[in-house]
């Protein structure tokens, strides 16, 4: 026990480093810029001062650029779990090759790296791009539209980022549900739409709630879409987080921002993981 | 392993012996040898002729190695900030707006010493007293009209063609962190009566603009595939960066409107705290020679700073004299800079 307990110790170290001295010490450094009056990203005074959270919170711009990455995290969520769901379902049905095949198919945007699909997308997405000239060949309209540089055309490249994580997710549940139980609500009568709402719906609960919980921190933190796809203005946090240091060189306002965003992001991983536990629980007959 | 330490120790022997047989030779070599500097710039042929030009040469000089970061102006000034106390960049070469915001901060980059650059004396003046000395010109570019040949008829002439409802949704024009942003609003206001004390006129212009604009490009290469694939037919860009796509035989061609066309300009700044500071100045003083100046300006086709170096061929066409290019000025635009880039942000592109 003793030694199996030192052994524990000595493997968590290095991520335990690695974590502390690449993530919460910058985290931290980051905290205490962001409490600094500064400027261009020289502190002007060493008393730590709640002005650029005043700032931050007093700004409608920013508050609504926030709002806005919120609506976006929720639809590219709900698309996912849209064309996830019904894509898991199948793939948990088959068996052996197939399935292994079409899981591989599935997480196959995550080989690429998001640079890449994003230019895909522009080719895609473009005025004569695929997309408007298949449209207008088939006569479904007559002008192209504008997808590109919209919140549409982020919402379309962030689904297909979060799709893989969504299914796979929902996988490892669907995977675990016993046939037995599905069957046994069939013998009871249950039609399939019943089956699914009151068996394999609860049953998938955890899977689903930690893909949410996944698609949600992807999408806020996400940078690269929605800097090549979306609109001119920075309409997504990241963008604006970016423009704080590189362009106004306003570290204070930056810092503030970039730790409310953290912040909120750490609220939804910790109400979805709450969430995500009290159905595990009731999901797995009370084991979790 | 003792194998490997006589290797190595021999090499060492080897190299020093080397050296200082080539150091009784030419002792200009042993004081760069092995020393590194690093310095930006950008992609394409900026970079290629950078490196004929500049680079390459001034390593067979010297014997140092020179480092050379792609990125953003932005980005650099942002590095030059974090690690002021320990430079990432001895050499960072700035673009116009984000090298007049560099020089207002204090402590960042060197006040340049002109006694340690002797060919300074052959920089039109205008390159270096516009960064209070505190940076010198690399090269300018003129900053136009860009368009497609068979969609744009007939060719604009002029800035105000841009405002003509043809374009709707296909106009590109920089975004903040592509540069030129700061000359787009002074062009806008000086074309309807504004000046850069009175930017108003700019700014309502820019607005009633907004339908036209397909995207506010982010960086420099967006446009070219936009270009390419003609997805925008018109926009307000730098006329090397536009023949550069023209020259791969896309209909497109670039024009100075007849109100003429503001500079860009490219500079050097030498990082305060840089542990190569004899070497930084060295290279500087190597980039704004004449013949690194002549190389440079005729590849990219932009203009040299250098006053002595001569534009031929294809270069001269195209490189217009600097006193045909709208000098803005600056001095004035200087301390709105940080507000025009909040109102361009919140008005123009939101």
């Amino acid at each position: 026990m003793n030694i199996s307990r030192r052994a524990i110790f000595w493997l968590l170290l290095p991520a335990f480093l690695i974590i502390t001295m690449g993530l919460v010490g910058p985290l931290l450094w980051l905290f205490y810029f962001s409490l600094l009056a500064s400027d261009a990203g020289i502190p002007t005074s060493e008393m730590l001062t709640s002005a650029n959270y005043a700032r931050l919170f007093s700004d409608f711009h920013a508050l609504a650029v926030y709002g806005n990455t919120f609506k976006v995290s929720i639809y590219v969520t709900f698309f996912a779990i849209a064309f996830g769901y019904p894509l898991a379902t199948w793939i948990a049905k088959l068996k052996g090759r197939k399935s292994a095949i079409l899981t591989l198919v599935v997480i196959s945007p995550l080989l690429v790296s998001i640079v890449i699909t994003s230019y895909g997308w522009l080719v895609v997405l473009g005025t004569n791009g695929i997309l408007n000239k298949s449209l207008m060949t088939l006569g479904l309209i007559n002008q192209p539209i504008k997808w590109l540089y919209s919140t549409l055309a982020i919402v379309i490249g962030l689904t297909h980022i979060v799709l893989p994580f969504m299914v796979l997710s929902l996988l490892s549940a669907l995977e675990k549900i016993d046939r037995n139980v599905i069957e046994a609500a069939a013998v009871l009568g249950a039609k399939p739409l019943k089956q699914f709402y009151h068996v394999t719906l609860p049953l998938s609960l955890p899977g689903l709630i930690s893909g949410i919980a996944l698609s949600f921190t992807i999408c806020m933190s996400a940078y690269v879409t929605p800097a090549v796809l979306g609109p001119s203005g920075p309409q997504f946090i990241t963008t604006l987080i970016f423009n704080q240091f590189v362009t106004f060189f306003d570290w204070g306002m930056g810092s503030s921002m970039a730790i409310a965003l953290f912040l909120l992001g750490m609220g939804l991983v910790f109400l979805f993981l709450k969430a995500a536990y009290r159905y595990g629980g009731i999901a797995a007959g009370g084991q979790v | 392993m003792i194998k490997q330490m006589n290797l190595q120790s021999r090499r060492q022997v080897l190299q020093k012996g080397l050296l200082s047989a080539v150091s009784i030779g030419a002792p200009a070599i042993t004081s760069a040898q092995g020393k590194t500097l690093v310095t930006t710039g950008y992609g394409g042929l900026h970079e290629k002729w950078f490196r004929a030009a500049v680079i390459d040469p001034f390593e067979k000089k010297t014997g140092a190695k020179i480092q050379f970061k792609y990125g953003a102006a932005g980005e650099w000034l942002t590095s030059a900030i974090a690690n002021r106390e320990d430079p990432e960049i001895d050499v960072p070469m700035l673009s116009l707006p984000v090298a007049m915001r560099a020089i207002t901060i204090e402590g960042i980059f060197l006040d340049l010493d002109n006694t340690k650059m002797s060919n300074i004396v052959d920089i039109d003046p205008m390159f270096f007293d516009l960064y209070k000395r505190r940076a010198v010109g690399f090269n300018y570019g003129d900053f136009g009209i860009c368009y497609r040949t068979d969609k744009v008829n007939p060719a604009p002439t002029s800035w105000k063609d841009l405002w003509n409802p043809e374009h709707a949704g296909k106009l590109l024009l920089p975004d903040l962190t592509a540069g030129a942003v700061l000359e787009v609003i002074v062009i806008a206001s000086l074309i309807n009566g504004g000046s850069e004390n009175n930017l108003e006129p700019g700014w309502e212009a820019l607005k009633k603009l907004k339908p036209n604009v397909l995207r506010y490009f982010k960086n420099n290469t967006e446009p070219v595939g936009l270009f390419e694939r003609a997805e925008a037919t018109i926009g307000a860009w730098f006329s090397a960066r536009s023949y550069a796509i023209k020259d791969s035989n896309v209909p497109l061609n670039y024009v100075i409107p007849k109100e003429g066309a503001p500079v860009g300009v490219l500079s050097f700044h030498i990082a305060r705290n840089t542990k190569q500071r004899d070497l930084a100045y060295e290279f500087v003083n190597f980039a704004i020679s004449r013949e690194a100046q002549e190389k440079f300006a005729n590849g990219v086709e932009y203009g040299p700073c250098n006053v002595k170096a001569q534009l031929t061929g294809r270069a001269k066409e195209r490189v217009p004299p600097v006193n045909r290019l709208i000098r803005i000025d600056w001095a004035k635009i200087q301390p709105q800079i940080p507000a025009m880039q909040q109102r361009w942000q919140r008005d123009i592109v939101s």
